[in-house]
C-alpha cells in the first residue's frame, strides 16, 4: 500500500478518531499515521476546529415564559386525555347497559325492537361516517393555517 | 415525565431552530413532539437512556414534515437572510471568536439539511454514533463516513476564515 492509499483510507478514520468512536486498534493506527503525515495532520486539526467551532456556536434559548406555557398546556392534555377517557367509558357503559334492556324489555314485540334498531343503527352509522369524514378533511386540508 | 421534558426542551428546541431557522415554527414543533412524547404508547420511558435520542428523533421528523410542508420554499429564502447578515458584520464587531461563530453558522446553513443535522447532532448537541443512527433511521456503521463528508463540506466554507482565525 502507498502512502496515497494509507492517507486515502486513514482520512475517513479521522473523523472516528476525532469522536472517539474507533477501536483502540484504529485510534493507534490513525494517531501513528498523523504523527508521520503532515497533510493528514493538517486535515486532523482542521477537524478539531471545526468540530471546536461548532460546539461554541450559540442558539437562541426558547423564551422561558414560552417554555411554562407549554409545560402547562401539556398537563392540560394529560388530564383532558383522561377526562375524555373516564367519559367515554362511562357513556359505553351507559349504552351498553341501554341496549341490553331495550332487547330483553318483553313488553315490545320483536319487530319494534328491530326497526327501533335500524333507525338506531343507521343514524349512528351516518352521524359516524360524516364525523370521519370531517375529521380527514381537518387533517389534510392544505389551507387550513391560511389565515383570512 | 414533565422535568425531564424540561430539561430537554432547550436543546430540542435549538435543533429544530436549526433545522427550520425560524423560533415560531421551532417553538410549534417542540410543543407537538412534547405531546407525541407524553401520549405515544411506545414512548421509552422517560428516566431511560433510550428518552433522549427518541425524543430528538421524534423533534427531527416534526422539523422535516414541516420543512417538506413549506417545500424549502420560506427556507432557502430564509437561507439567503442569514448569509447576508453573516456577512454584514461591521469594522467594530473586534471579537473575532463571534465573528467566526456567525461565519459557522451561515456556512451550516448552507449546508444541505442531511449534512446540516449531523454534524449538529454530533458536534452541538453530543450525541454518539449510535444516538444519531437512531435518530436518523440509518445504519450505525453509515454515521462516520456520512460524517466525515458533512465536515469535510463545512470546511470548505470555512477555510478561508480557518486561515484568518486562530481556534487554538
Amino acid at each position: 500500500m502507498n502512502k496515497t492509499d494509507t492517507c486515502q483510507h486513514i482520512e475517513e478514520l479521522l473523523t472516528g478518531y476525532l469522536d472517539g468512536e474507533l477501536t483502540q486498534q484504529e485510534s493507534q493506527r490513525v494517531a501513528l499515521h498523523i504523527e508521520q503525515c503532515e497533510e493528514c495532520r493538517e486535515t486532523w486539526r482542521q477537524l478539531q476546529q471545526l468540530q471546536r467551532a461548532v460546539q461554541e456556536t450559540r442558539y437562541p434559548n426558547l423564551e422561558q415564559e414560552k417554555l411554562e406555557t407549554m409545560m402547562n398546556d401539556l398537563t392540560s392534555k394529560g388530564l383532558q386525555g383522561i377526562a375524555w377517557f373516564a367519559l367515554s367509558a362511562g357513556l359505553a357503559m351507559i349504552i351498553a347497559f341501554a341496549v341490553y334492556a331495550f332487547w330483553v324489555d318483553t313488553s315490545m314485540p320483536w319487530y319494534h325492537k328491530l326497526a327501533m334498531s335500524l333507525i338506531w343503527g343507521g343514524g349512528i352509522g351516518l352521524f359516524v361516517s360524516v364525523l370521519r369524514q370531517r375529521l380527514i378533511a381537518r387533517k389534510t386540508d392544505k389551507y387550513r393555517n391560511v389565515k383570512l | 415525565m414533565d422535568s425531564v421534558l424540561t430539561d430537554l426542551a432547550q436543546g430540542a428546541f435549538k435543533l429544530a431552530m436549526q433545522l427550520l431557522q425560524q423560533p415560531a415554527d421551532a417553538h410549534d414543533v417542540l410543543q407537538e413532539a412534547a405531546v407525541v412524547a407524553v401520549s405515544h404508547p411506545g414512548a421509552p420511558k422517560a428516566r431511560s437512556d433510550e428518552f433522549r435520542p427518541w425524543f430528538f428523533r421524534v423533534v427531527r421528523n416534526k422539523a422535516i414534515d414541516r420543512l417538506r410542508e413549506q417545500k424549502r420554499k420560506n427556507h432557502e429564502e430564509l437561507v439567503e437572510e442569514t448569509i447576508a447578515a453573516g456577512e454584514n458584520h461591521g469594522p467594530e464587531d473586534t471579537l473575532q471568536q463571534s465573528q467566526l461563530q456567525q461565519q459557522v453558522q451561515v456556512a451550516l446553513a448552507k449546508l444541505s439539511l442531511d449534512q446540516r443535522e449531523i454534524i449538529l447532532l454530533k458536534d452541538f448537541h453530543g450525541f454518539a454514533y449510535a444516538d444519531i443512527a437512531a435518530i436518523l433511521d440509518i445504519p450505525k456503521g453509515t454515521v462516520m463516513s456520512r460524517l466525515h463528508r458533512a465536515r469535510l463540506a463545512l470546511r470548505e466554507h470555512l477555510i478561508p476564515y480557518m486561515v484568518r482565525n486562530d481556534y487554538e
